[in-house]
Formats: C-alpha cells, structure tokens, sequence
C-alpha cells in the first residue's frame, strides 16, 4: 500500500497487525514517536493524520488513509520554537507527543486558555512533570499564531 | 528557529524536533554493528522453581537465533553494587529459582522484534509452586531490626527518648503507611550488547551512573581487574590506569528517577549476546518495567511524639517497618530525615525490615524522605491541633540551628525564611477558617510542611581542555536524564572558564572519560561542579601562565594572577586583550587540560548542609463525594546558588507534581495471593496528569549566610518531592476535619475516613 508520510509517499507491504507506530519506528526508522506503554495510555506516540492527533500505538498501518504527520515532518514549526523557549520538556522522551498533540489542538482552534489545554492534553503524560511550562508553551504558541491571522 | 542560548537545554533543539536518540532509537547505522532483538519471558508465579521449561518449538520459530534459560545462560560472577542497586542478588537466569512474579525466566533472540514477541509466547513452563508472602501486613512476622537502611544508620538514638515520652505533658501516638510505587519513566527502557573481537563487552545503555554500572558488567562477567573492584581502587588510590574491557556508552534516559542503575535486562543483552555470538538489543515492555526494575518499596511507622504544653519536642520515637524485596539489599532509608529536621530533645529511631517474595525495591525520587517526611510532618500537624497551635508557628517553636541526630551546625539554613516566602506567597496568616465553604460550595482547606535534603557530595572527576580554536571541551561520564545536569554543567563551565555557552562542548558517553558522579539523590550536579571547577582554575592557571611569559604578547611580564577571562577574551585591565584562539597560537601543546578528582573525602565537614523548604497549599473539596482538587500550591527552597534558574525550575515545579502524585494517587497494586502486580499500566497506575496540576510555584530564597566557596552550589530537586504530601494531608484535615495517615489518600480513603476534629 501506498502511506503519504511527511510529504513523502511510501510504497510498504504492510502487515495486517502492523501498528503505524511499529512501521514508522521499524521500518521507516522515524524514531521520534515512541513506545512508551504500546496500549494508548501515555500519548508519546502522538502522530497527526490530516492534522489531526492519533495515537499511533493503537492505529493499524493498513487503517491509515490520510496524510501522516511525525515529529520529522515539523520544520521549525512556533511550538518547537515555543517549548523550546518556555523549557517545556525534560527528558523530552513526550515531546514528540506532546508537540504533535499541541499542534492539532492549536490548528483546531482548541487552545483557547489554561483549562482548555490541561484538559485537551490530559493523554500526554510527562513524568518529568513539567506540565505548568508546557501549557504555557502552548498558548504562547496559540496567542503568536491568532496575532499572525 | 530564534536562538537564546541563555535559556536552552544543551540537548534543546534535539529534543524538540525528535532527533533526541533514546537506546530503542538507535540503528545498526548509530551502533557500527549489527544485533539482533532479544524478548524477556518473565515468570507466571510469585514463588517456587521451573519444574520444566520446553524450548523446542520457540527455537524452531522464523527468524530465531536463539533461546536462553538458566540452563544455558552464560553463569554470572559476584557483583559488589556500590550503589546497592540490585544486580549483585539479583543475577538472572543462573538457577530454577523463582523469587518474584514477573522474574526474567528466559530471552528468545530473533532477527526482528516481532519474530521474538511471537517465538517467545511458544515457550512452555510448568513450575514448583510454594507459598510466599506479597505485602508487608502479611509479613509482620517476618520483621527484622537492621544495621543498616540504605544509606541511613538502622538505628539511630539521642537521650532517652521512651523516659521522655512518657513524662511528656502532649502526646502524638499515630501510625503512616505508604503504598509501594513505582518510577513508570516515559521511555520503558532498552539496552543493547556485543563482544568484541578482543573479548571485550561493548554496551548501549541509559545508567544514571555511568562508573558504576562499568564496574558491575565487569564484575559480573569477569572481565579482569581494570573493570571491577582492584580497578576502582587502583584508579583511586594509585590513580593507575588500565586498558578496559567493558565498553559502556551512556544514552539519555527518557527519565529514570532512580531506576537507571543496575538494570537486569542490561546485563540480559549482554549475557544473550554472548550465547548468541551476535549483538542483542533488548527492550522492555511497560509491564515488564514493574517486576524487572525497581520501585519505592512499602513502609508503615508508628511516630510517637511527645511535647511539652507549648509544644516544644521533648521525644520522637519512629519505628519504620519497611518492605524489602526477596533478593537485594537496598531498604527504602527513612531514618536520617525524621531525626534531623527539628530540635527535640531526644529521639529513637529503629529501621525492621521483612522480606517479600516481590521483587526488589531501589533509589527513587526522594529516596527515604518521601516516606519519612509525610509520617513526620503528618504527627507533627496532629501536634499542631492537639496544643492548638498553627502548624506554623509549631514549626518555628521547634526550629532548630543544628542537626539533632549528629549534633553538627548546619553549614547554612535558611528554612526560617523559605517559611516566611511560602506563607507569604499562600498568603497562610490571611486564610479563611479551614472547612469554610466558598461560593460554589467546596470547602477551603490550607495546609502545609517542611521539606529537606542532606546533601552528600560524592567523588568525581573531570577533564577540561582548551583547544587553539578558543573552545572547551568538558569530559566527564555525566548522566543525563532530563534532570538538566549536563545543561547545568555546561552553564557552569562557561561561567568557569570566562567563555560564551557556545564555546562549550561536551563529552560525556563513554567509558574511557573521566568517571563522573552518578545521578543519586540530587548529588549528581554538586558533585561533578566541583572538579570541573577546580579543572577550570587549573587550565586557566596554566594558560595565564603561558601567556604572561610570552614575549611580545599583550601580558609579557605580568602577574598572571591580575588575569581574567570575559566572554572569551583574556584581560588584565587597560585595554590589554587577547581572545583565547589567539593566546593558544603559541602554546606549545595543541590544548591546556586538566582532568581533576574531587569528593574523596565524601564532603566530610564539621558542619552539615541541607537544602531546605517549605510547602504551603490550598485545597479545595468537595462536601459530599470528598473530591480534591489542589488549587494553589507553593513551595520555598532555599538551596544555594543557582546556576540555571530554568533547570531549578524544573527541577523544583516537577518534584512538586511528583509530591502530589505521590498524595493522591501513586500505588502500584499487588496481589496477595500471587505477588503479580496488578496494575502493571501506565493507565492504571495512575500519575499525574496534566489535568491535575492547577497553580504551582516554586520560589527560591537565598542562603543566609552564602557560603565561602566560589560555587556554593547544592542539589534542588528531590527536596521538593517531599512537602506536598503532608502539606495536602495537612490541608484535607483543615477542609474536613478527617485524618489520612496512609499514602495514596484517594478519593475512597478521603470518604472513608472519619471526622477526628475535636469541636472548636
């Protein structure tokens, strides 16, 4: 089957239980999602399909009809510039995730203040905890993004 | 992207755009070799011996190299852990044996993950089932006094704290339990091994402890003097060096919090790379990470105290009753933090352990004052209400100037002022009657605590070169994890070395550097600033040398002790200036370096120093379902000089999330019955989320009285781990009047338990 992956098309002979997060990190050697629980628990396997946030983890590849979006495929997007700025990582082993989920909240137009996006990001764990610099990552990133509209 | 170098990580930009390698990230292309992928088989009982295991079909699987039991597991030598982490009992696969549920019983190899995941599930046990013993309130007979709790003294005794107690005019008699739980680290963990052609051992791993890891692989696999034991010291003592065998390169850990040490199934990749002739990658599945890696282990005390009527300590007596695993010796080291903290007049104190048939327990965030701080802090809260005193000013009748469990001064505390900026900023002194009802109903309560760190400095050593083109290079074994240890190093070593943060390299992840300090309780920054601190002043001694006998140059026949280095220029007043680059045109080596040890000594002093703090927090509930919610909290630090506030403040923000984690929701769940952990998931055993935490602030206050030292620097992390717990008890008895004595205090305990307030 053909993927559109960061742009690119992929031509793969994907396996019925192949999870997209298995083949983008298998066999595509895209390692910015990781496996951090493989049940859907943790979100750092984040990836956006037309835009939109799914967990990879809990997606089958041969599911996948729309255009994939990894961590690789952001080009100095503001919410890198934005966690970057507000130190909204530690170990950054969410990151990937949890940039990705922010994207697709922000471009829904879903960040609209502190509750809204604790709530939207509630399924991107960080056990580093970093939690309170992450919000205000993103709506920093939110704020740049209306001003520039 | 802008760049602001002030505030970036080191590893920023690689992080944020997913280029970050973790040990499951790399490629055969990263490694210079090939592997293959290796799959743990962990055991299905709690206790008992493999009455049989049948590989036959597993081996005759697609792709499968190999299949690795205690029949056939290379045999594994003693290994004297300096960290008590558990390899050193914990040595897999060398017997029937089964001491835990979830124990490593056999690794299928593969040439793809998936052929192994597949292989493994074909592997048939029947086991010898016998009895075994899964939570400490089934265990009460198997308690024992100890020697030794971790780092702590097993006893620990001042006066006579009994007689004390028993004459005191107010007496606090209540018991604490804190549920086991577990680090559940983002990344579940990996690691990958070869031999060499030279009988060497190559290994990819993320250790929290680079040098001591190196010294349990050589250890265990026998690989001659310069990597176990006889090496270290002749390292040390000697300062001889010989080839290594044991080649670890150290990766960043998608955290670790204490769990990075040590770990089975980095010596399982070695071991099956050494039957298999191959190199083995093998990563762990979130399951896994519960019985194969450590956990905060399971402890109840019973805290008496007794009081003068003004409330002033005349006892303390602690009784700790800590949960150990089946092997291993680490025990969860809560005596020095009760006895320091205040000034009572004596104390007793006696650690008893009982084994479980569970697996071992270790180093987590806050290890020991995790524990003993919320028992503490909660007995003295009870104290608090009993002589109808705020808990603050309680706090302040019994401040003390030194440590009562050694009778040493502390070297500098400002607790008194961390109490005040908390208060202040909680605006505590303002706050409503605790159970008052706000507009919408919920009830208000204010609670708070104290929270402290003894600091441990630990030997480390590091390089520092200055190369002809200006740059420095800092060497050192130095983990990193996310607590932002390198970051801070590489700030320091700008700020030593009178240079911009980008002329700083780092060299950090591999065996032959300069052995740093471990990552452990908040030590690791301290320890490893000091001899890069002291590397620092001796290249630039070295270089001011050079450069004031050198003629013709701008500081010919000066003091080379007037010279300075700003922003990468050499000055010496007046408008003499020479960039670095241009000094070391003429010196006669290609760099200045200078590898440096220091901590030897442990840190010993004739004073002791501590980071302390405070935690104040206003919660709300809920009068009919007991729903919690933490609307403010603040905590005040007062840790020494701060070298990256943005690294502090995550340090310190995050501990404070993990504190309240550990308040209202941490505990993995274990099966009495069985000794499997039931709620072995990141959805189940719940964490923190980012819809939990509402406002927290984290304020540093500076050390009265700043220490001589030209760094001063002390560790501000895990001290804020231990306040919010008792602060949020303390809170949830102000909303309420119920007391929770045992960890978590969840939403079924909150109903639960009953209204203790007298009637005001």
């Amino acid at each position: 089957m053909n993927l559109q992956i960061n742009g690119k098309s992929e031509a793969l002979d994907v396996r019925p239980e192949e999870t997209l997060l298995d083949l983008l990190r298998e066999r595509l050697d895209l390692t910015g999602a990781k496996k951090g629980c493989d049940h859907g628990q943790c979100g750092a396997c984040t990836v956006l399909v037309d835009g939109k946030p799914v967990l990879s983890c809990l997606t089958l590849a041969s599911r996948v009809r729309g255009e994939v979006t990894t961590i690789e495929g952001l080009d100095q997007h503001p919410v890198q510039a934005a966690f970057l700025r507000h130190d909204a990582y530690q170990c950054g082993f969410c990151t990937s995730g949890q940039i990705l989920s922010a994207v697709g909240l922000i471009d829904a137009g879903g960040a609209t203040d502190a509750d809204a996006v604790r709530q939207a990001m509630a399924g991107n764990l960080c056990r580093c905890s970093v939690y309170p610099m992450i919000i205000a990552a993103v709506l920093d990133a939110a704020l740049a993004r209306e001003a520039a509209e | 992207m802008e760049r602001d170098e002030r505030q970036w990580r080191v590893d920023g930009l690689q992080k944020v755009s997913g280029q970050a390698l973790y040990v499951d990230d790399l490629r055969e292309s990263d490694l210079g070799f090939d592997y293959d992928h290796g799959v743990i088989v962990t055991s299905a009982i709690g206790r008992g011996r493999i009455a049989r295991i049948d590989t036959a079909e597993a081996e005759a699987m697609p792709g499968v190299r190999a299949v690795m039991t205690y029949k056939n597991a290379p045999r594994l030598r003693k290994v004297t852990s300096i960290t008590m982490s558990e390899i050193s009992e914990v040595r897999p696969l060398q017997s029937a044996r089964i001491l835990n549920y979830g124990q490593a019983i056999a690794v299928v190899v593969a040439k793809t993950r998936a052929q192994a995941q597949v292989a493994a599930t074909k592997i048939k046990v029947s086991y010898a089932e016998e009895p075994g013993v899964y939570a400490l309130e089934d265990a009460k007979d198997r308690l024992v006094p100890v020697k030794r709790a971790g780092m702590a003294p097993g006893k620990i005794k001042k006066g006579d704290a009994h007689g004390l107690y028993a004459e005191s005019a107010r007496k606090i008699d209540a018991c604490f339990h804190s549920a086991p739980y577990h680090h559940n680290a983002i990344e579940p963990g990996a690691a990958i091994a070869k031999w060499d052609e030279d009988g060497g051992l190559t290994v990819h791993a993320a250790t929290q402890w680079h040098h001591s890891d190196s010294l349990a692989l050589g250890q265990a696999f026998g690989l001659g003097m310069a990597d176990g034991l006889p090496g270290f010291f002749a390292r040390k003592l000697l300062g001889r060096v010989f080839e290594r065998k044991v080649r670890l390169h150290n990766h960043l850990a998608g955290g670790a919090f204490g769990r990075n040490l040590a770990m089975t199934h980095m010596f399982l990749a070695a071991m099956a790379a050494k039957l298999s002739g191959h190199g083995v990658k093998i990563a762990l599945t979130r399951k896994q990470t519960f019985s194969l890696l450590t956990y905060r282990g399971e402890v109840e005390q019973r805290v008496r105290l007794g009081a003068a009527e003004d409330g002033k300590l005349e006892a303390l007596i602690v009784d700790p009753e800590c949960a150990k695993g089946a092997a291993g010796r680490y025990v969860e080291p809560v005596g020095s933090w009760s006895c320091q903290v205040y000034g009572q007049k004596s104390h007793f104190l006696q650690h008893r352990v009982a084994k479980l048939d569970m697996n071992a327990n270790g180093w987590m965030r806050g290890p020991g004052g995790a524990s003993a701080m919320f028992a503490l802090e909660g007995a003295m809260d009870e104290l608090a209400h009993d002589a109808g005193i705020d808990p603050f000013e309680l706090r302040l009748r019994n401040y003390a100037q030194e440590d009562s469990e050694s009778g040493k001064p502390w070297s500098d505390k400002s607790l008194r002022a961390c109490y005040d900026a908390g208060a202040e900023a909680i605006g505590w002194q303002q706050r409503p009657t605790g159970g008052s009802a706000r507009s919408d109903g919920r009830l208000i309560g204010f609670g708070m605590a104290t929270s402290y760190q003894s600091c441990w400095r630990f030997p480390a050593s590091a390089g520092l070169s200055l190369g002809r083109d200006g740059r420095v290079t800092l060497s050192a074994t130095v983990a990193e994890m996310g607590q932002g240890t390198q970051t801070g190093l590489h700030t320091l070593a700008a700020e030593a070395m009178g240079v911009p943060r980008a002329a700083i390299d780092l060299d950090t992840d591999r065996t032959g550097l300069p052995a740093g300090a471990g990552s452990l309780a908040s030590t690791g920054f301290y320890s490893n600033a000091a001899s890069l601190w002291k590397a620092a002043k001796r290249v630039k001694a070295d270089l001011f040398q050079h450069a004031t006998s050198q003629s013709g140059g701008p500081f010919e026949g000066l003091d080379p002790k007037k010279l300075t280095i700003e922003d990468g220029y050499i000055l010496a007043g007046g408008n003499r200036r020479q960039s670095l680059a241009d000094a070391m045109q003429s010196y006669p080596k290609a760099e200045i370096d200078a590898v440096v040890t220091t901590g030897r000594d442990l840190g010993r002093s004739k004073s002791k120093k501590a980071v302390f703090g405070a935690i104040f927090t206003e919660i709300s509930v809920d009068p009919i379902t007991m729903e919690l919610r933490v609307e403010r909290m603040v905590g005040a630090f007062a840790g020494g000089r701060i070298v990256n506030p943005n690294i502090v403040k995550g340090q310190l923000v995050g501990s404070m999330i993990w504190g309240i984690g550990q308040a209202l929701m941490e505990k993995s769940k274990v099966d009495r019955l069985t000794g499997r952990w039931l709620n072995a998931e990141l959805g189940e055993a719940l964490i923190a989320t980012q819809a939990d935490v509402a406002e927290i602030r984290a304020i540093t206050v500076e050390d009265s009285q700043p220490t001589k030292r030209p760094i001063g620097i002390k560790g501000l992390s895990e001290v804020a781990v231990l306040g919010p717990a008792p602060a949020i008890a303390s809170a949830f008895f102000d909303a309420t009047g119920k007391r929770l004595r045992s960890l978590p205090m969840r939403i079924e305990d909150r109903l639960a338990a009953p209204v203790e307030r007298r009637p005001q």
